[in-house]
């Protein structure tokens, strides 16, 4: 085995604290103001304000894929285990969104559909994407290999990836019960205005999350690293 | 090395995703690529079409909902503005259940011709509008449950 | 189950999703914080060893 870059098992420069104060203080700010600020919609009254945490929800939970997919494929392409390890934070974020996604639909569903639950295109295809990525989760905690984890996670997670478009367009593309994605001509301006706060309010959570879970496993790998080079006779290098 | 804990919770791994895509090929694909029929796809079958479980789906047919707030009986017709379908359920139904709004019933379509609902959900649209000055949300469902009861 | 009707307009369903969305980040949270602080002193005392040998 070639050994890898000495920078791959350097300890990483810690997440700036200040982002994680302001992520929280505008995630914060942003939940009351969409709240106090949105009036009772026409039609679903105050239920519409399950907007502003189902669709961000939604959204970051895209976007987090989206990070799985360019790191595998990079894992892929260099061999560069940092990639690796990437991938696998924002997995491990994007699941967590993704639960909250279809648990807040739920919430959502049965006081305005009627129903929890409907086997529709869109409910089934968002279930299976969550399940795609429980099933890398659980894959990476059980090959202990990181080369071999790295590759196998890799393939899942693109595949995985590949499913946010279909979870996307399966509205325009078949029959749901759950509605097309809303344009900002159909929204008023006072909920349009929150709506859109609040999904930078959750994408500043998903960049912060994924880099504090990204510099919390490359310190485990640099402590691995570390005691290995002890053992091997205090070698640093 | 390969342990035990190792090999059985890859395979564990890879069997759900083999279930997940399967299920979205099989599940999610096939039945749920006609996740329901419109009234005149569902006519349009005839005799094929009736006591077979099935989704329909349609607008409520403005002036057609006939509420029985006793007996939580509720009768109205799906239009998709060419077939149309009379349908009967029991039960209050969802909140935002109006003339004009989109509908998916699930049930049996009868041969007298009525189509029995076993769930009723709404379809919402995808726009969101504040309410114009005097609509009160809350009062709006209220009003409409007492319109349409006989 | 029948479509039994929504008290208050169906408030406690907004409640319950907002209390959900912050109980589900906050133990994100911990867990984030909580996953950086045990890998820093696993480090520390790693290359702690790794000078002493």
């Amino acid at each position: 085995m070639s050994p890898a870059p000495a920078s791959s098992f350097a300890p990483p420069k810690p997440t700036p604290v200040w982002l994680g104060w302001l992520t929280f203080a505008f995630f914060i700010f942003t939940q009351i103001y969409a709240v106090v600020t949105s009036p009772a919609d026409a039609m679903m009254g105050h239920l519409q304000k399950m907007m502003y945490v189902h669709v961000p929800a939604a959204w970051v939970t895209f976007a987090a894929f989206g990070v799985v997919l360019v790191a595998s494929l990079f894992f892929l392409w260099k061999d560069d285990e940092r990639a690796d390890l990437l991938a696998a934070s924002a997995a491990e974020v994007g699941s967590m969104f993704c639960g909250l996604t279809l648990v807040l639909g739920m919430l959502w569903g049965r006081p305005t559909w009627g129903v929890w639950w409907s086997w529709d295109a869109r409910l089934t295809s968002t279930l299976v994407l969550f399940l795609i990525f429980v099933g890398y989760l659980a894959l990476r905690s059980f090959v202990e290999d990181p080369h071999r984890r790295g590759q196998w996670s890799a393939a899942v997670g693109i595949l995985g990836a590949i499913n946010v478009p279909i979870v996307w367009m399966s509205v325009k593309w078949w029959r749901t019960l759950h509605q097309i994605q809303s344009n900002p001509r159909g929204l008023s301006p006072e909920y349009l205005r929150g709506l859109l706060l609040n999904v930078a309010a959750f994408t500043l959570l998903t960049v912060w999350f994924i880099w504090k879970r990204y510099e919390a496993a490359r310190l485990e790998r640099a402590a691995e690293h570390a005691s290995q080079a002890a053992a091997l006779g205090g070698y640093n290098g | 090395m390969t342990s035990k804990r190792t090999k059985w919770g890859a395979l564990a791994a890879v069997g759900i995703l083999v279930v997940a895509f399967g299920w979205l090929i099989y599940g999610g694909l096939d039945s749920n690529v006609v996740y329901f029929l419109q009234p005149k796809e569902l006519l349009a079958k005839g005799a094929e079409g009736y006591d077979k479980p099935v989704r329909l789906g349609g607008q409520v047919k403005p002036g057609s909902v006939v509420w029985d707030d006793k007996a939580l009986d509720l009768r109205f017709t799906v239009t998709d503005g060419t077939g149309e379908v009379a349908v009967h359920s029991k039960g209050a139904p969802p909140q935002m259940f109006k003339d004009g709004q989109g509908v998916v019933v699930e049930g049996r379509y009868g041969r007298d011709g009525v189509f029995k609902s076993t769930s009723l959900m709404v379809k919402h649209s995808n726009e969101y509008k504040a309410p114009t000055e005097g609509e009160r949300p809350a009062e709006m469902y209220k009003s409409l449950m007492k319109s349409t009861g006989t | 189950m029948g479509n039994e009707m929504i008290a208050n307009g169906g408030v406690e369903y907004v409640a319950a999703s907002y209390i959900i969305t912050w109980v589900v980040l906050g133990v994100m949270l911990a867990r984030v914080v909580g996953s950086v602080r045990r890998a820093r002193s696993e480090y520390a005392q790693a290359s702690k060893g790794e000078f002493q040998t």
